[in-house]
C-alpha cells in the first residue's frame, strides 16, 4: 500500500503554496503600512497574530476534515474484499470537492461492477457450454472405444490408444473450463493415496506400457480425504509430463509419507529433468521453458492447471529437479480438518 | 446371463451388445422408451445397463420404476460425470455408476463383480472355446471333466483371449487388461503368468491351447 498523501500537514500546506504566498505578502504589506503610519510595534504584532489566526485556523480545520475522510477511504480500500464497492460503502464527506470525487467514484464503480457481473455471467455460460460439450463428446468416444474393443487387432489397439488420448485432452478442457470460475465444487471423501495413484495410472496405462515404464509404489496405504476425480486428474497430468520427458529405462516411483498434519505423495521420474532457470516458472500458464523448444508438444497448460487445482483444494505442490537427474513432484494433502474448512 | 441395455444411442447400444455377447452374455434392448422400464422388467434380465440421458424420461425415473418392482442389479452408464448424478443414481437404487468413456474391461469387471454377488446358485457365466470351458464367476477352467482354479491374472489373460477367440492379441493389449485390474505388471511377470497358464492347461490335457504368434502376440 502506498503511503497515503494527506497524512502530513506539511504536504497540505505545500498544496496551498500560492494561497500562503499571497497571505505572506498581504501580512507584510499590512505590517509595513501600519509601521508607516507609526502604529506601536506591539499593536502591529497583535494585528498580525489576528490575521494569522484567521488564516491558519480554517486551514487546520480543513486539513483535519480532509485527513479524516481520506484516511478512512484508504483504510476501507485496504480492508475491502471487492475493491470496486469502495464508492458504495464510503461515507459522504462534508466538503465539496470530496463529494464530487465520491460521485465520480460511484459512477465508475457502478460501471465496473456491471461490467464484472456481465463478464462473470459470460464466463459461467461458456463454462456450462464446455461442460455440456464435454458430456456430448463422450458418447461418440465411448462408441469408438467399444468398436475398437470389438474388433481387437493391432490397428484398433493403436486406435484405442489415440482415443484414450482424445479422452484425456477432453478431460483437460473440462478442468480448464472449471478452473476459470472461482466456484469450488469439490466432493471430498475418504480415500487412500494408493487409490488415487492407481486411478491415474489406469488412465495412462497404454502409454506407460508402451514406454516400458517400471512402476514402484512405496508406503501408499495412507488414508486421506480428497476429491478423488480431481486428484486422479492431477496425478495424471504429472504422469503425462513424466511420459513426455522420459529417458530410456523409464522408472516412476510413488512414495507416501505421513507427517504431523498432512499426507505427502512424491512422484519421482528419472527423466530429462528441468533446468534451474526454468524450475521456478513451471507452474506458470503457457510456460514451456527450454523443453518447449525441443519438445513441440509442450503446451504449458498441464502444470498450470495442476497448480490451480491444488490452490483450490488446499493442496501444496512443489517440484524438485535438475537437468538429467529426473524430477520429483511433491503433493502435500492437508489433514481432514483443514480440507473441510477450505472446501465446505 | 441376460443383460438389458437401456441406451438411446443406437451405435453405442449395438457395440455394447456385441462386446457383451463376446464375453458370454445375451443382450436385449428396445427403442420403446415410454415403456422401457416395464420392458426391462419383463425381459427377465439378470442385470440392467442404464443411460441417464434418455428420451421421454430420464434415467433416474427409469431406475426408480425398476426398483419399485424388482431387485435386479442396475449399473448406470453415463457421460454426465457430475457428482450429483452419481449420488442421485446411487440414491435411486442403482448398484454402480460408470462414466463414459469407460474402459471396456472395467465395465466387464464391474458387471462380473455384481453378478458374482447376485447370481443364484447353479447359475454361471461361461466362455467355451475348443472344448475348454472358462467359468468367469468362479475363476475355474474345465476340460474333459477335470477342473482347475485360476489366479486373478491368469483369469484375466484367458478371458481376454477367449473373448477374442481367433484374434491375435498383442502383449501390450494383455498387459493393459491386467493394468486395468490394478496389476501393474511388467513384461517378465506377463511371461511368468503365461507360462503358469500353459502349465495348467497342459495339466488338463491341452498343451497347445494357448498359441504364440512370434512378434505379434498370443491367441487361442
Amino acid at each position: 500500500m502506498k503511503k497515503n498523501k494527506l497524512i502530513s500537514f506539511a504536504s497540505y500546506l505545500f498544496d496551498h503554496l500560492f494561497f500562503l504566498c499571497c497571505y505572506g505578502a498581504a501580512a507584510m504589506l499590512i505590517g509595513g503600512l501600519l509601521w508607516l503610519i507609526q502604529v506601536r510595534g506591539i499593536f502591529i504584532l497583535f494585528a498580525e497574530l489576528i490575521l494569522a489566526a484567521a488564516v491558519f485556523a480554517p486551514l487546520l480545520l480543513d486539513f483535519l476534515r480532509r485527513r479524516g475522510f481520506y484516511a478512512a477511504l484508504y483504510r476501507l480500500l485496504e480492508t475491502l474484499d471487492q475493491k470496486t464497492l469502495l464508492g458504495e460503502i464510503s461515507m459522504t464527506p462534508s466538503f465539496l470537492d470530496g463529494q464530487i470525487l465520491l460521485d465520480l467514484l460511484r459512477g465508475i464503480n457502478k460501471y465496473q461492477n456491471d461490467r464484472l457481473a456481465s463478464m462473470e455471467g459470460e464466463i459461467l455460460d461458456y463454462r456450462e457450454y464446455v461442460e455440456s460439450w464435454v458430456h456430448e463428446i463422450k458418447t461418440p468416444i465411448a462408441s469408438a472405444r467399444l468398436i475398437a474393443e470389438n474388433a481387437k487387432n493391432p490397428a484398433t489397439l493403436r486406435m484405442e490408444e489415440e482415443l484414450q488420448r482424445i479422452d484425456r485432452y477432453v478431460e483437460q478442457a473440462l478442468y480448464y473450463a472449471r478452473s476459470a470460475s472461482a466456484e469450488k465444487d469439490f466432493r471430498v471423501e475418504p480415500t487412500s493415496l494408493k487409490f488415487l495413484v492407481t486411478e491415474a495410472i489406469k488412465t495412462y496405462s497404454k502409454p506407460l506400457i508402451r514406454t516400458r515404464c517400471q512402476i514402484h509404489m512405496e508406503n501408499l496405504d495412507l488414508p486421506l480425504h480428497a476429491d478423488i476425480k480431481s486428484c486422479a486428474f492431477l496425478i495424471g497430468q504429472i504422469l503425462s509430463n513424466s511420459i513426455k520427458y522420459r529417458k530410456d529405462d523409464f522408472h516412476l516411483t510413488f512414495q507416501g509419507q505421513r507427517t504431523a498434519n498432512s499426507v505427502q505423495l512424491s512422484i519421482t521420474d528419472n527423466g530429462i529433468g528441468i533446468s534451474k532457470r526454468d524450475l521456478p516458472r513451471i507452474f506458470d500458464k503457457g510456460f514451456t521453458g527450454e523443453h518447449g523448444r525441443t519438445f513441440p508438444k509442450s503446451t504449458g497448460i498441464g502444470l498450470y492447471l495442476c497448480k490451480k487445482l491444488c490452490d483450490n483444494m488446499n493442496i501444496q505442490i512443489t517440484a524438485e529437479s535438475a537437468p538429467n537427474a529426473g524430477t520429483t513432484i511433491l503433493l502435500t494433502f492437508p489433514e481432514e480438518s483443514f480440507v473441510f474448512s477450505s472446501c465446505l | 446371463m441376460n443383460i438389458f441395455i437401456i441406451e438411446d444411442d443406437v451405435r453405442l447400444r449395438e457395440e455394447l451388445a456385441m462386446l457383451l455377447e463376446k464375453y458370454g452374455y445375451t443382450c436385449q434392448s428396445s427403442d420403446d422408451f415410454p415403456n422401457i422400464s416395464s420392458l426391462a422388467l419383463s425381459s427377465g434380465a439378470d442385470l440392467v445397463l442404464l443411460d441417464l440421458n434418455l428420451p421421454y424420461q430420464d434415467g433416474f425415473q427409469v431406475c426408480r420404476e425398476i426398483r419399485q418392482q424388482s431387485e435386479v442389479p442396475v449399473i448406470v452408464l453415463t457421460s454426465r460425470s457430475q457428482d450429483f448424478d452419481e449420488l442421485l443414481s446411487l440414491c435411486t437404487g442403482a448398484d454402480d455408476f460408470i462414466t463414459k468413456p469407460y474402459h471396456p474391461q472395467i465395465l466387464l469387471a464391474r458387471i462380473e463383480r455384481i453378478l458374482a454377488r447376485t447370481a443364484k446358485a447353479g447359475e454361471s457365466l461361461r466362455l467355451v472355446h475348443n472344448g475348454l470351458t472358462l467359468n468367469l464367476l468362479s475363476a475355474e477352467i474345465t476340460y474333459g471333466g477335470k477342473s482347475l482354479p485360476l489366479t486373478k491374472n491368469e483369469l484375466g489373460i484367458l478371458k481376454l483371449l477367449m473373448g477374442n477367440k481367433g484374434n491375435i492379441l498383442s502383449r501390450e493389449a494383455i498387459m493393459d487388461e491386467l493394468w486395468q485390474s490394478e496389476e501393474f505388471i511388467d513384461e517378465n511377470t506377463l511371461n511368468v503368468n503365461i507360462a503358469r497358464l500353459r502349465k495348467k492347461l497342459s495339466a488338463l490335457g491341452l498343451p497347445d491351447y494357448l498359441k504364440t504368434k512370434r512378434g505379434l502376440g498370443y491367441y487361442v
